[in-house]
């Protein structure tokens, strides 16, 4: 059976850290590893992070945070309905082993990509962006 | 604010005083030598918290350190923030003929880095005493 969480934090540095607590909660009694729940933590921060910087410039809106566990995986959805980013305006395939810019910023998605088992970037058409981020439980 | 804690406590930087005592994230700045700095973090590094690294970072460089230590054995948590904040105090340093070295002990903590591709950028060592003897 699924187990639903939500979370909606103001888009502000801040207020990242609450959904890393959250996700510690909800995978404590799972079967994943430290490294497991840690990549994880950093994908949901790298996610928030670029609601917070790109879609809305650090300091308006909200960030919708969505954790979804089951047997075998947890499943992060982030939304913000901010302006939005592109993973071509991130790439950078010259730079480094996952494509990332040696520069302030600009590594977040490549980082996600490296570190969680499914990786989906969608623009709704009522706007925003959704990042969804899905972590296997551990063998 | 931490740019008056840092503007107040110049002498006591000097001595290893803490600047900033917030849960979770503290950062200090020590100067051991007139062209090395150390800066030692501990908590998590994130969008929030980076701006207090980076300008403990930036101080260091400003005051003519050409060696810096960025100390992260206290670390539980860095994102893609701090690796900027890491590359970009890298680069100022290079153009000074400068160089940045990491400690980071932590498995977890080296995996990002490897995972960003940024294994090559500076130097990675698991002691501070290895850092500092590299300084010398």
């Amino acid at each position: 059976m699924n187990e639903l969480v939500t979370l909606e934090i103001p888009a502000k540095a801040e207020y990242v850290v609450l959904g890393r607590l959250a996700l510690a909660g909800l995978v404590r009694e799972r079967r994943f590893s430290a490294d497991a729940v840690a990549d994880l933590k950093l994908a949901l921060t790298e996610a928030c992070s670029n609601s917070i910087r790109h879609a809305y410039d650090h300091d308006k809106g909200q960030v919708h945070l969505s954790f979804v566990a089951s047997a075998d995986r947890v499943t992060v959805t982030v939304r913000d309905q901010g302006g939005g980013f592109h993973e071509d305006d991130i790439d950078c395939p010259e730079c480094g082993s996952v494509g990332v810019k040696l520069s302030e910023g600009g590594m977040g998605i490549s980082i996600i990509r490296a570190v969680v088992d499914e990786f989906r970037l969608d623009h709704p058409e009522s706007g925003g962006t959704i990042l969804t981020l899905t972590k296997l439980c551990d063998a | 604010m931490a740019e008056q804690a840092i503007a107040v406590d110049a002498q006591a930087r000097h001595e290893g005083v803490c600047l900033d005592d917030r849960p979770q994230f503290r950062v200090q700045l020590a100067r051991p030598a007139d062209d090395v700095a150390v800066v030692t973090l501990e908590g998590e590094i994130d969008l929030y918290t980076a701006p207090r690294f980076k300008e403990a970072l930036g101080q260091g460089i400003d005051e003519g350190a050409r060696y810096v230590i960025v100390d992260l054995s206290s670390v539980t948590f860095v994102d893609s923030t701090a690796l900027g904040v890491l590359v970009g105090g890298a680069r100022r340093l290079r153009l000074h003929d400068g160089s940045l070295v990491v400690v980071a002990g932590l498995d977890r903590i080296r995996r990002i880095f490897e995972i960003a591709g940024l294994g090559g950028a500076f130097a990675i060592l698991p002691t501070l005493d290895d850092a500092l003897a590299a300084a010398r």
